[in-house]
């Protein structure tokens, strides 16, 4: 069941043109559009292609997310849970398509990343693969947490549209200064995409290893569990 | 065929607050049978229909599916198939790929699903637009399709909410000739819907729903004839709202208002026809434009509005 709904999701990613274009085809796209004028190179990429592509995996996952009102509203939930299935396999096959949607995104964002600027994603392609599969799982989680507990399309959008932008501003340090405070960067570490900089700068950049980035690893697990966890309760009430 | 009730609903009630919203129902299905579950929009039917599915938990009485409890046993819920009132499909996907689909989460798999969508599409009518996403299918075929997704892994029971909702004639002869050929391959099916005569016409049994209370049950013929025997409806369709002299000549006449609106009067008598004839008569010496008068059988709706008449004036 879990598997069925997994591959709904991916029938239905693959059949829808704007699913496919943000999320193959745009990232990448900002990504170079941001590294290039920047001017940057180094670690200034990877925070770039770090940003981009969890932001990204962010709003990706958030559209996917979506498919939760949209069957309850569309009949499709009812007609499930009317079967032998519980919401159960419903929330943990999409969690699964949303996690593998996330590490594909990040994977064409990091690929144009590599062909470009020459980061050093096949060397470390399995660390990589640890932090794109932790960011996606989080961004999952959270997604399918906001997305259940919304009773209709246009305020989960909304929520989530908000949600996004203060992850940005607070963990990639792009508020204005104006509005910037004393405890301005220890807010930055409540921002889920921070922690995911962090884990891409230390391993592509830094060489670093699972001793170093494993609390971040393990942060990013933990919110996309939670999350998880709450979308299974609000959609067991 | 085994006739053993397949839904048995013993004294339901449910309240949402204050609000009684089921009253004590009881509702029994057998294979092989087709029951329409009527009732004017609030009367409860979805309640009662969430009960079945296992979807509501009723705050009174008992409900089984195949004899388990369709809230906490699995197993009862996987004996039904739910038609909601929506189409419920994937709109991107074509006609097989959600029949596919639905079959997976319902536990079909491999050589047993691609036998359970070539039986399900051929007995809904669906095959020759199985290969077309649904976004791109007419009403009719969508309802036809929905109907398929609901079949796939065979339940023993079929739930259609709103079945006929927006059809033409047409579509609606269609629909019911799938229902019958689902009920001759001995599944049960309660229609749930607010449209008289489509259950009339369709129902093996009707059961009347009205504030939470079963008013009515039984084959539509039968309850017809016991309510009416020989007697036939004579209707007048007045061209405009009669004044109060008119009023108290129809009155008079034993007429009563078959609308919300005084332009149809109504009466039940075995000699339909001689009252017929007298009242075009005294209409037409005082002056009072109709549209039409006929007689015909009494039906269904006749019954509701005299049960409602009788209520009304209890």
């Amino acid at each position: 069941m879990t598997l069925a709904m997994f591959r709904v999701m991916a029938l239905q990613f693959l059949r829808d043109p704007v699913a496919l274009v943000s999320t193959l085809v745009l990232p990448p796209l900002v990504f170079l559009v941001w590294a290039t004028r920047a001017g940057t190179g180094g670690e200034a990429t990877i925070r770039a292609a770090a940003t981009v592509s969890t932001l990204f995996v962010m709003i990706a996952a958030m559209r996917g997310a979506l498919s939760l009102i949209d069957e309850r509203d569309s009949g499709v939930a009812d007609r499930i849970l009317a079967g032998g299935a519980g919401t159960g396999p419903v929330i943990n096959g999409k969690f699964l398509f949303l996690l593998v949607q996330g590490v594909v995104l990040a994977g064409a964002v990091f690929a144009a990343a590599q062909l470009v600027h020459d980061l050093p994603v096949t060397r470390r392609i399995w660390l990589w693969l640890a932090t794109a599969t932790v960011v996606s799982a989080c961004a999952a989680g959270l997604a399918l947490a906001l997305a259940g507990a919304c009773r209709g399309r246009r305020r989960a959008v909304l929520l989530s549209g908000a949600a996004i932008l203060l992850f940005a501003l607070a963990g990639e340090g792009l508020a204005p200064r104006v509005l910037a405070t004393p405890w301005s960067p220890m807010l930055r570490w409540a921002a889920p995409n921070a922690w995911a900089s962090e884990a891409y700068v230390a391993i592509l950049q830094r060489g670093a290893g699972p001793a170093t980035v494993w609390v971040a690893w393990a942060v990013l697990a933990a919110i996309g569990l939670a999350g998880l966890a709450v979308a299974h309760a609000v959609a067991r009430r | 065929m085994n006739r053993r009730a397949i839904v048995n609903v013993w004294g339901a009630e449910y309240s949402l607050g204050p609000r009684k919203i089921l009253r004590g129902v009881d509702l029994t299905l057998r294979p092989g049978e087709i029951y329409g579950l009527l009732g004017a929009s609030g009367a409860g039917k979805s309640a009662l229909v969430g009960a079945i599915c296992g979807r509501l938990k009723l705050t009174g009485g008992e409900v089984a599916v195949d004899g388990r409890d369709p809230r906490n046993d699995p197993a009862a819920r996987a004996v039904l198939g739910l038609v909601p009132r929506k189409i419920a499909l994937y709109e991107r996907l074509t006609v097989s790929e959600n029949l596919r689909a639905f079959g997976w989460f319902a536990g079909v798999r491999g050589r047993a699903l691609r036998e359970a969508v070539d039986l399900a599409l051929r007995l809904t009518g669906a095959r020759d637009r199985q290969h077309l996403p649904v976004r791109r299918l007419s009403d009719d075929d969508r309802r036809r399709a929905s109907i398929a997704a609901a079949i796939l892994h065979r339940p023993r029971l079929l739930v259609l909410d709103e079945p006929a909702a927006g059809m033409d004639a047409g579509a609606r002869e269609t629909l019911d000739a799938v229902i019958r050929t689902l009920r001759e391959a001995g599944m049960a099916v309660l229609i749930v819907t607010r449209d008289l005569d489509h259950a009339a016409g369709l129902a093996d049994r009707v059961g009347v729903l009205r504030q939470g209370r079963k008013l009515l049950e039984g084959a539509p013929g039968t309850l017809v004839a016991q309510a009416f025997g020989e007697e036939m409806e004579v209707l007048v369709h007045l061209a405009e709202a009669p004044d109060a002299i008119a009023e108290s000549l129809l009155s008079s006449e034993g007429l009563a208002r078959a609308g919300k609106d005084a332009i149809v009067w109504s009466r039940f008598d075995a000699e339909a026809h001689a009252i017929a004839e007298r009242l075009d008569r005294r209409l037409r010496e005082a002056g009072l434009a109709t549209r039409k008068i006929e007689v015909r059988p009494p039906s269904l709706r006749s019954l509701l509005r005299l049960v409602a008449d009788w209520r009304e004036a209890a």
